[in-house]
């Protein structure tokens, strides 16, 4: 297996003040900024966070069945999103995009999506990855690369490096008023007011999409959930465990694997109807370069194989990210420092390895 | 005169496991010393331990006297410690000689940047490298094995290559782990000749774990015997056969002697 | 193997292995050392001619494949010496760039300081991340070595006050380079100079204890080899090699700009690499070169008649990447193992060989255990 040990000068002992340590800092320095609206910092990171979460949720599902990184995750959602733009053009290319879409017609377009998703997973983990001469997890990552690097290849010569738009399943936002949270936790003035006619939380705007986006995410962890408890669900995880006693008692190890690709790539689709959402467009790798290394980090955050750690280090990783854009944002520091999300993600991701190697909800090392 | 290599009571834990507790040792210049026990007995932690992959809990190890509880292992082979593995310790990419000449790393003198600039003494040295490589294999009889890739080789022809390689390393105290593993009966008498000869020829020190009991009572002068993590017994092989502690531990109660 | 035996050359040269004394070093007969005389004469002076072949406005194409093929041997020292993934490479490699303009055009300090600078500022960042890569193994540092690739790309090379931002940072060749057909001979010098040191690493004490800690940390450790002082050794070599490139690169198109040095160039160096041949010097440049000129070549192959005209440059990525999957899942070796008789041939060595190694996992990472 792989290993990862703690730095030999840090002693398990001080995880905890370390820990708290860290928060503290974090608090303090946002209490100096005025600017910062925590809330919506925090409403604005659960979106992207649950998009992350989703991508990340098959991740976790495809390493704890198959031992298998697959950076394809990213292009099982890019090319389901782009099944949904030519369902919804009926095939043609228009230069501009789609602009939106009928609800009936978007949720049509996004089942048949969820298939070619789950469709192309299971072909990958049968025709590549199954096949490979080495299986070690490093081998196995680079070829889900050749896998990315295929995908996008084609997406390239068939759309060409552009982007279009690309609709929601409900475009604005819900009317309201403004819940005021956050206008009194900290600062934000120009915040509540900006929010005017639309629902808001502590200066953030909500709109229909992030619903949708958090309301999807909780409705595939509660399905997970509920397939776990079922006799399949159940040999899944015990595969997954003791995938040699587990074939003794006549569990298929490349069925439950495809159950497992099956599953990611359904999530990995609809993380990519949705995150193209968030952008309103579309472009060939979108997902992969958006998207998936921030998913990665987030699993790896979560402990790699538990649902539960992708699901919580997708919406911490939102949040963080979110933090950093807002926290350089306020501070007037965006010519100086460019990339917070790029910044935020490789700490996170440092500090994970560095210091708690199995992640929150890790099992193993 | 100082032994050559000593342990004093050392002690290591893993997690509920006391792997070694409280072992002593001690190894003469030019003697060969046996170490025996049952499986998990932690023959091979202790080996660990005193070549320096793990650093014991309590307790020192030295060499010469001086203490090297805190080098690290390849510092430790820098001060003659040469050891090998259980399961086979060799470079599996290398061929035979390959591996012969890397072993010698300690050996080389030209510093690391003459030789990736490619200075002319560096080629210099790198035919004696090879020829001492071929030395070695000429004293160990394998030179027609020198251009063989790891992979063709029998288990027991990669145990014979492994010692090699650690003698390559011009050590003083050469530490075997299960040297006869793989070998068979007369492979094995052939070997305890070996060890007789290297000992006179090269004027080493060794150490070895053994589970073949009546090699070690025939080959080593003195014998240590651990059973769980602890010091059993230890003395001349004579003294060893006939205790009944070490007996009883090998072949159950009521044994009086071994072999 | 299917390549054919060119007729006269592993005859005339040819003992069998068992009456030769496996003391002596092989060496070729004297018509064997004639032939392969002929033919590196042949290769040289087709490379001395390559510059002047290409049309001059493809002749920075060449620059670029020789850039690559450097790229390649640095990859090669940490992916296959090593073992170690890196799918960020294209960070040191701009780092090299933008170091060398910086050094040119803010500093003011000559191109030559440039080149150097770039090299030792490559080497002294992938010693950060080798510093990394020995706490994090395995895939998890592949994954650092990502998120590394697009912190730079996002946050280091978007610094206006470093990089001049997205109109980029100038950095100008000296008076005696300045023309397009010389400055292709630079960059094909110093392949030959890092092909040269390459060889020279593996063949002394440095490139044969990082090949040992790569198959087994606690077998090098036992002979004497500081594990990771040559870990970070690796790194150092890889990344100077990276960041040397990287600084000619710079001064081809004389500006370096932030969006070259991309997520997807760095899977294309790792592409390029594995399909070259892992271990192999030959290989890898090879498939440097190969995907530093596929774009052209295809645009090029675009005009001919005979050519399907819906295969155009935006073929390359999918070629790259159905040429790894095929290289991954039948010929671990890649173009190296395609080679093999040839490339042995031409080092002096006899065509045929009766040792065939066998192949392992094309990233080898078993070294690396608890």
């Amino acid at each position: 297996m792989e290993e990862i040990s703690t730095p030999g000068w840090f002693r398990p002992e001080w995880t905890r003040p370390a820990i708290i340590g860290g928060i503290v800092l974090v608090a303090l320095v946002l209490v100096g900024i005025s600017d910062v609206a925590l809330v919506a910092v925090v409403v604005g990171g659960l979106q992207t966070g649950s998009i992350y979460a989703l991508v990340a949720l098959g991740l976790a599902l495809v390493y704890k069945s198959t031992r298998v990184l697959n950076f394809a995750q990213g292009e099982l959602g890019t090319v389901p999103a782009w099944v949904v733009f030519l369902i919804l053009t009926g095939g043609a290319l228009p230069d501009g995009g789609v602009d939106s879409a009928g609800l009936g017609e978007m949720l049509l377009a996004t089942l048949a999506a969820v298939v070619v998703g789950a469709v192309l997973a299971v072909l990958i983990n049968l025709l590549v990855i199954q096949r490979l001469s080495d299986v070690r997890p490093v081998t196995t990552l680079v070829a889900t690369v050749g896998v990315t690097l295929a995908f996008s290849a084609v997406e390239l010569i068939v759309f060409e490096a552009k982007a279009r738009t690309f609709p929601r399943f409900v475009e604005g936002a819900p009317p309201g008023i403004d819940l005021g949270i956050g206008c009194l936790a900290i600062g934000g003035e120009g915040g509540c007011a900006a929010a005017g006619s639309q629902l808001a939380i502590g200066g953030a705007r909500i709109t229909w999409h992030m619903i949708i986006i958090v309301a999807v995410l909780i409705g595939m962890a509660v399905l997970l959930a509920a397939f776990f408890r079922t006799p399949p669900g159940v040999a899944l995880l015990a595969t997954s465990q003791e995938p040699y006693a587990a074939e003794l008692y006549g569990i298929s190890v490349t069925k439950m694997s495809t159950i497992a690709w099956a599953f990611a790539g359904a999530f990995a689709a609809l993380g990519g109807v949705l995150g193209a959402g968030v952008f309103q467009r579309i472009s060939p790798g979108l997902i992969t370069t958006t998207f998936l290394v921030p998913a990665i980090v987030a699993a790896v955050l979560g402990g790699i194989t538990s649902m539960v750690g992708a699901v919580v280090g997708g919406l911490l990783l939102g949040i963080a990210v979110s933090l950093a854009n807002g926290i350089v944002a306020s501070y007037g520091l965006s010519s100086v420092l460019p990339g917070p999300p790029q910044l935020a993600t490789m700490a996170v991701l440092l500090a994970v390895l560095l210091f708690r190697p199995r992640g929150l909800f890790g099992k193993e090392a | 005169m100082a032994p050559i290599l000593s342990a004093e009571d050392v002690s290591i834990r893993f997690g509920g496991l006391q792997a070694l507790d409280s072992v002593s040792f001690e190894v003469n210049e030019n003697e060969i010393v046996g170490l025996i026990g049952p499986n998990g007995a932690g023959k091979t932690t202790f080996f660990n331990c005193l070549t320096g992959f793990y650093r014991p809990d309590t307790g020192d190890v030295f060499i010469r006297g001086e203490r090297a509880t805190d080098l690290r292992p390849d510092q430790r082979t820098h001060l003659g410690v040469g050891r090998s593995f259980q399961q086979v310790g060799l470079v599996r990419s290398f061929t035979v000689l390959e591996n012969l000449m890397v072993a010698q790393h300690q050996k080389i003198h030209y510093s690391i940047a003459a030789g990736m600039s490619g200075l002319p003494w560096t080629f210099e040295e790198e035919k004696e490298v090879r020829e001492r490589a071929f030395a070695v294999l000429d004293y160990m009889e394998l030179t027609h094995l020198a251009h063989e890739p790891l992979g063709g080789l029998s288990y027991g022809m990669l145990k014979q290559v492994e010692v090699a390689a650690v003698i390559a390393t011009d050590p003083d105290i050469l530490m075997l782990d299960e040297p006869l593993a793989g070998l068979g009966p007369e492979e094995s008498e052939e070997f305890g000749e070996r060890l007789l000869q290297m000992r006179r020829d090269l004027k080493i020190t060794i150490v070895l774990i053994e589970h073949h009991v009546p090699f070690v009572l025939r080959v080593c002068d003195y014998i240590y015997v651990l059973n769980f993590g602890k010091l059993l017994a230890e003395g001349k092989p004579e003294a060893v056969r006939t205790n009944s502690d070490v007996a009883e531990a090998y072949m159950g109660e009521g044994a009086k002697s071994l072999a | 193997m299917a390549v054919q035996t060119d007729a006269d050359a592993p005859t005339v040269d040819g003992h069998t292995p068992e009456e030769r004394d496996p003391r002596v070093p092989w060496r070729p007969s004297q018509a064997g050392y004639v032939a392969r005389g002929i033919v590196w004469a042949i290769i040289i002076a087709f490379v001395i001619a390559i510059p002047h072949l290409v049309p001059d406005t493809q002749i920075n194409i060449v620059s670029r494949a020789a850039l690559y093929g450097i790229v390649a041997l640095s990859m090669n020292v940490l992916l296959g010496y090593a073992g170690q993934v890196s799918l960020g490479h294209q960070a040191f490699f701009g780092i090299g760039a933008f170091g060398s303009g910086y050094i040119i055009t803010e500093v003011g300090m000559g191109w030559i300081a440039g080149i150097i600078g770039a090299t030792i500022i490559g080497g002294l960042f992938s010693l950060l991340l080798g510093a990394i890569a020995l706490r994090v193994r395995g895939f998890y540092f592949a994954i650092v070595t990502i998120a590394f690739g697009l912190f730079t790309q996002e946050v280091i090379f978007n610094i206006r006050r470093l990089t001049g931002g997205g109109a980029g940072m100038p950095a100008e060749r000296p008076e005696f380079f300045s023309g397009d057909i010389v400055y292709a001979y630079v960059c094909i010098a110093a392949l030959v100079v890092v092909w040269l040191f390459d060889w020279r690493l593996t063949a002394t004490k440095a490139g044969r204890a990082i090949e040992a800690l790569r198959d087994d940390e606690r077998v090098a450790a036992s002979w004497g080899i500081n594990v990771k002082g040559f870990m970070l050794l690796a790194f150092a070599i890889s990344g100077a090699m990276a960041g040397l490139a990287g600084g000619l690169f710079a001064s081809i198109e004389q500006v370096v700009s932030p969006v070259t040095f991309n997520f997807t160039l760095g899977l294309l160096f790792m592409l390029m690499t594995v399909v070259g041949g892992l271990r192999s010097r030959p290989g890898v440049v090879t498939g440097g070169i190969v995907f530093a000129a596929l774009p052209f070549l295809l645009e090029a192959a675009h005009g001919l008649s005979w050519w399907p005209g819906f295969i155009g440059p935006l073929w390359e990525p999918l070629i790259g990447a159905v040429l790894l999957l095929l290289t991954l899942i039948f010929f671990p070796g890649g173009i190296a193992q395609q080679n093999e008789d040839l490339y042995r041939w031409l080092s002096f060595q006899p065509f045929h060989s009766d040792k065939k190694d066998s192949v392992g996992g094309v990233v080898d990472t078993s070294g690396q255990r608890p």
